[in-house]
C-alpha cells in the first residue's frame, strides 16, 4: 500500500488504534474515557510522524509512540537514577504497579504536568527490596570423620559404584541365596 | 575444662535414670514377648531357622515396644502436671513479658509448590506476628528454588502482591536461586551467608506450614532465656486435610502425638532432633558448625546429605548447643500429602535421606543419642523390609511343615509343662503384640477424655472413640502396603537408584487417578493375592493370622482410592469423624487461608502461562526484571543464543521452545526486557497465533473490567 493509501485507509489506522489501545489497557487502564483520550492523543502523535515518514506504517509507529509515551512517563513520575536504562524503566513500571496507580489515580496515566501529592508520595515510598542490605558471613563445611565402619562401609560402595558388574554379580548372588533358601525351607 | 556444677551433675544423673527407666520397661516388653515365641516355635523342627525367625521378631518387638514404652511415659508425664523439666517451664507466663525479643528471620523455603497457598500461609503468619505487636523483631524471607517457570512468575507476583496489601516493603523479602545446589540445605546455606549476621535467630518454616505469632514470639523468649540452646524444635500438628486419607492422618496425629512427643522429650531432653521446619535455631552457632559436608562417595548412600535436619541437630550438639523439642502441640501447623500415593512418594525421599544415615551412623565426635535418633530414622524404612522377611519366612516355613503332613508341635514348650495349650499361648502373644500396637493409641484416648473438655475439641466422646477405632482399622489395612512400599525403597536404594526430588501434592484436586493408582498398587494386589493362594494351599490354617496382612494388600487398590477422595473425607467431617481441635474451633489465620486469593484476573493460560504474562504484562515484566540480576558482557555466542531463542519465541511461540531454552530466556534480563518492547510493537501479523490469542485475551479481559 502507498504511504498516500494508508494515510486514507481508516482499515490500517483503526488497526493501529486497537493496538495502541490494547497496550494502554494492558496498563490497567479501563476507563474507557481516558483509554479513548489517550489513544487518540498517541495516535495523533503517530500521525504527525506518518506525515514526517509516510513510508512507515502508522500501526508500528503508533506502537513505537505508545512505547515513547510510556517509558517518558514512567521515568519522569518515578524520577529513578538507576543506570541501566532497562531498570529505569522496570523499576518505574513495578513502583506504578505497587502503588496501583491506574486503579487509585486513573487520570494521572500518562500525565507529565503534575501528578497529585498523594501520588508522588506513594510512589516516593513505594520500593521493590528483595532483600536487606547483604551482609556476607563464612558458612564453610566442615568434613566428618566417619569412622572405620563407616570408611569401610563407604568404600565398598565406592567399588560397587566403579564396578557395576560387581554389584550385579552380588545382587544375582543374593538373589540365588534367596531363592536356594525357600526351596529349602519348603523343603522342611 | 571447668567442673560441671552440681545442677548439671543433677541434671545429667536425672536424664541417665530416666534413659535407662525407658530402657528397662522397653527390654522388659521385649523379653517377655520374645520369651512366648521362643517358647512357641522352638518345639517346631526348624533344623535352626528357630533362631533367625526369632531375631527378627526381637528386633520388630523391641521397635513396637519402645513406641508403646515411650506413650506410657508421656502419659504418665503428662497426668502427672506435666514433665517439670521441660524446656516451656523455663519461662513462666508471668515472665515472659520481660524477657526482649532479639532480630528474628523467618524463612520459607519453596520449591515449586502451589503458590497461592504459600503466599495465603506467610501472610497469615505475618499478620498473626503483627497481631502480638511484635513485628518490629521479625523479618520474612520466601527462598526459592523453583524451576519451574509459571511457579517462578506466580512467586514473584504473591510476592508483590502480599508486600503491598500487608504494608510489608522492606520487611517480606523473596530470593530465588538461580541453581539450587544442595536443594533446601543450600538453599537455607545461601540465606545464611547472605544475611545471617544480621539475625540472632532463624525460623525455619515449610512451603505447607502455619504458625501463630504467640507461638512465634514465645520461641524466641525462650531462646533468649536459654542460652545454651542451639535449635528448638516445635511439634507441627496437620491440618486442612480435606481427603479421608489426610483427614485420618491428621487426626491421628493430633489425638496421638501428644503422649508420644511427651514421652519422646522425657527421655531426650536437650538432646532432642531437628524435623527440618517449624524450628527456631539459633544463627550464629549453626552458621560455624552446620555447613553440610558431602559424604564420601556418590548417591544415593553418599554425595550430598538429603536429610540434612537430623545431621544438623548431631552437628549442633556435636559443638555443645543443646536442641530441644516443645512437645504441646499449640500453634505450629504443616499440612500433609492429601492421598497415600502422595504419602509413598515423600517416603521415597525420606528413605533415602534416612538410609544415608548408616554412614554416619559410626562418625567420630557425634553424641550417642543423636546416633540413636539416626538409627530410629533409618529403622523407621528397614523396619519394613525386616517385617517383611520375617512373614515371609515364616510363610515358607509353614508351606514346608504343610508338605510334611507333620505336627506342628511335635516338642510342646515349657508353657506346656504350665498346663498352657499352645493355642492360649499364641493369644497370649498376639494380645500382648496387640495391647503394645494399640495400648498408646487408648492412653492418648484416655488422656484426653481426663482433660476438661477435651473430648469436645475432637467432637465430643462418642465420636472421638468411634474415630480411634476406626483409624485402627485404617491402620491396619495400610500397614501392609506402607510395608512393601518401604521394603522397595530400601533394596532400591541399596541396589543405588537415588530419588528424583519430586514436589508432594500437597491438596489433591479430589478425584482419582486410575492410571497412577492402578500402576502403584498392581504389585500389591497381584502379591497379596499369590501369597493367599500359596498359603491357602499348603497351610490353609495358617490363613486367617496372614488374613490381615494379605487383606491389606489384596484391597490395596479400592483403600487408595476411596481414602484418596475429597468427598469421602467432607463425608466423615459431616459424620463428626476424624475432628481435631483446629476444625471444631480453629485458631485465627487457619482459617482465612483458603479465603485469601487475589482477586486481579492475569492474562495467559495453559502450560506457558508464566512466561507468557512475563512478556505481556508490563507489569509482571517490570517485577521480573527488577528481581533479574543483570548481565553484563555476554559472550557473543551466548548473545546469539538469546537472539535466536527469543524471535523464535515471538514468531513460533512458546511451544516450540523445550522448557530449558524458556528457563533461560527467563532467567535473561535484555532478552524479556526485548521479549516485552518487542511484542507490544510488532504487528499482529508477524507473531505466532498463541501470541495472538493472548493479546485478544488481553483486550477481551481488560475491556470487560472497564
Amino acid at each position: 500500500m502507498s504511504a498516500a493509501a494508508a494515510q486514507l485507509d481508516p482499515m490500517v489506522w483503526a488497526e493501529a488504534y486497537e493496538r495502541v489501545e490494547n497496550h494502554l489497557l494492558a496498563y490497567r487502564v479501563t476507563n474507557r474515557f481516558l483509554l479513548t483520550q489517550l489513544t487518540q492523543e498517541i495516535l495523533a502523535a503517530a500521525a504527525d510522524r506518518h506525515a514526517r515518514e509516510p513510508d512507515r506504517d502508522p500501526g508500528d509507529l503508533a506502537a513505537e509512540e505508545a512505547e515513547k509515551s510510556l517509558d517518558a512517563w514512567v521515568v519522569h513520575l518515578t524520577s529513578s537514577t538507576d543506570e541501566s536504562p532497562t531498570h529505569r524503566a522496570a523499576r518505574g513500571r513495578a513502583a506504578i504497579y505497587l502503588a496501583e496507580l491506574p486503579q487509585r489515580w486513573p487520570a494521572s496515566f500518562l500525565d507529565t504536568q503534575s501528578p497529585p501529592p498523594a501520588l508522588v508520595e506513594e510512589l516516593r515510598t513505594v520500593y521493590l527490596k528483595a532483600g536487606p542490605d547483604l551482609e556476607f558471613s563464612n558458612m564453610a563445611p566442615r568434613p566428618i570423620d566417619l569412622g572405620p565402619v563407616s570408611g569401610a562401609a563407604g568404600e565398598t560402595w565406592r567399588t560397587f559404584a566403579k564396578w557395576p558388574v560387581l554389584r550385579g554379580v552380588t545382587v544375582w548372588g543374593l538373589l540365588a541365596i534367596l531363592l536356594a533358601t525357600a526351596f529349602y525351607l519348603t523343603r522342611l | 575444662m571447668a567442673e560441671p556444677s552440681t545442677s548439671q551433675a543433677a541434671a545429667v544423673a536425672r536424664v541417665s535414670r530416666r534413659r535407662m527407666g525407658v530402657l528397662t520397661v522397653m527390654l522388659v516388653l521385649t523379653g517377655v514377648s520374645t520369651l512366648l515365641m521362643a517358647d512357641l516355635i522352638w518345639g517346631m523342627p526348624m533344623r535352626g531357622w528357630n533362631g533367625v525367625l526369632l531375631a527378627l521378631f526381637a528386633l520388630l518387638s523391641a521397635l513396637i515396644s519402645f513406641g508403646a514404652t515411650q506413650a506410657a511415659f508421656g502419659f504418665i508425664a503428662r497426668r502427672f502436671g506435666g514433665d517439670p523439666c521441660r524446656l516451656a517451664c523455663t519461662l513462666s507466663a508471668a515472665e515472659e513479658a520481660g524477657v526482649a525479643l532479639a532480630p528474628t528471620a523467618i524463612v520459607m523455603t519453596v520449591c515449586n509448590e502451589e503458590v497461592a497457598r504459600i503466599f495465603a500461609g506467610l501472610r497469615a503468619v505475618y499478620r498473626s506476628v503483627a497481631a502480638t505487636g511484635q513485628l518490629g523483631h521479625f523479618d520474612f524471607f520466601v527462598l526459592s528454588d523453583s524451576t519451574d517457570p509459571n511457579a517462578w512468575i506466580a512467586e514473584q507476583i504473591e510476592w508483590a502482591r502480599s508486600s503491598r496489601e500487608l504494608g510489608a516493603r522492606g520487611r517480606l523479602f523473596y530470593r530465588r536461586r538461580r541453581v539450587g545446589t544442595n536443594k533446601k540445605a543450600g538453599n537455607i546455606a545461601d540465606f545464611c551467608r547472605r544475611w545471617g549476621r544480621r539475625y540472632r535467630y532463624m525460623v525455619v518454616l515449610d512451603a505447607d506450614s502455619f504458625m501463630m505469632g504467640a507461638t512465634l514470639v514465645r520461641l524466641v523468649r525462650l531462646m533468649e532465656r536459654n542460652g545454651d540452646v542451639g535449635l528448638l524444635q516445635t511439634a507441627p500438628m496437620l491440618v486442612r486435610g480435606e481427603t479421608l486419607y489426610a483427614r485420618v492422618m491428621q487426626f491421628a496425629m493430633r489425638l496421638y502425638s501428644p503422649v508420644f512427643l511427651a514421652g519422646l522429650n522425657y527421655w531426650q531432653q536437650g538432646e532432642g532432633n531437628y524435623w527440618g521446619h517449624n524450628a527456631i535455631i539459633r544463627l550464629a552457632p549453626f552458621m560455624e558448625h552446620c555447613a553440610l559436608p558431602r559424604l564420601p562417595g556418590r548417591e544415593p548412600i553418599g554425595g550430598k546429605i538429603l536429610s540434612h535436619d537430623f545431621v544438623e541437630a548431631a552437628l549442633l550438639r556435636r559443638a555443645g548447643w543443646a536442641v530441644w523439642m516443645l512437645p504441646d502441640p499449640e500453634g505450629s501447623y504443616e499440612e500433609g500429602p492429601p492421598t497415600l500415593l502422595d504419602a509413598a512418594k515423600r517416603d521415597r525421599r525420606w528413605c533415602q535421606g534416612n538410609l544415608q544415615h548408616t554412614l554416619l551412623l559410626f562418625a567420630r565426635g557425634l553424641p550417642l543419642i543423636s546416633r540413636i535418633h539416626f538409627l530410629l530414622g533409618i529403622l523407621a524404612y528397614a523396619a519394613s523390609l525386616v517385617w517383611l522377611v520375617s512373614l515371609l519366612l515364616g510363610s515358607l516355613l509353614l508351606i514346608g511343615f504343610g508338605r510334611t503332613g507333620l505336627t506342628w508341635m511335635p516338642s510342646p514348650g515349657f508353657a506346656a509343662t504350665l498346663g498352657i495349650p499352645p493355642a492360649m499361648q499364641s493369644t497370649a502373644l498376639l494380645s500382648l503384640t496387640l495391647v503394645l500396637l494399640l495400648g498408646p493409641k487408648l492412653l492418648a484416648a484416655i488422656d484426653l477424655l481426663l482433660q476438661p473438655g477435651g473430648a469436645v475439641r475432637f467432637g465430643g466422646a462418642g465420636r472421638m472413640l468411634a474415630s480411634v477405632f476406626l483409624e485402627s482399622l485404617f491402620s491396619a489395612v495400610q500397614a501392609p502396603i506402607l510395608m512393601l512400599w518401604h521394603s522397595r525403597f530400601v533394596v532400591v536404594t541399596l541396589l543405588g537408584r537415588g530419588v528424583r526430588w519430586l514436589t508432594q501434592q500437597r491438596s489433591g484436586p479430589g478425584g482419582v487417578n486410575w492410571g497412577e493408582l492402578l500402576r502403584a498398587h498392581f504389585g500389591h494386589t497381584v502379591t497379596g493375592l499369590l501369597w493367599a493362594l500359596v498359603v491357602a494351599r499348603n497351610a490353609p490354617d495358617m490363613l486367617p493370622w496372614l488374613a490381615p496382612v494379605l487383606a491389606g494388600l489384596v484391597f490395596s487398590i479400592p483403600f487408595s482410592a476411596l481414602t484418596s477422595r475429597i468427598r469421602a473425607g467432607r463425608r466423615a467431617r459431616r459424620l463428626g469423624l476424624f475432628l481435631i481441635p483446629e476444625e471444631t474451633a480453629p485458631p485465627p489465620g487457619l482459617a482465612e487461608l483458603d479465603d485469601d486469593h487475589g482477586d486481579e484476573e492475569l492474562v495467559g493460560e495453559g502450560p506457558d502461562r508464566g512466561l507468557v504474562l512475563a512478556v505481556v504484562d508490563p507489569y509482571i515484566n517490570a517485577l521480573h526484571l527488577c528481581l533479574l540480576r543483570e548481565r553484563s558482557g555476554q559472550a557473543e555466542e551466548i548473545r546469539q543464543y538469546f537472539e535466536e531463542n527469543r524471535e523464535k519465541l515471538l514468531r513460533v511461540g512458546p511451544a516450540a521452545l523445550p522448557p530449558q531454552e524458556k528457563l533461560a530466556l527467563l532467567s535473561d534480563a535484555d532478552s524479556m526486557d526485548w521479549l516485552h518492547r518487542e511484542l507490544w510493537r510488532r504487528r499482529p501479523a508477524d507473531l505466532a497465533p498463541a501470541w495472538r490469542q493472548v493479546l485478544a485475551h488481553n483486550r477481551r479481559l481488560r475491556l470487560a473490567a472497564a
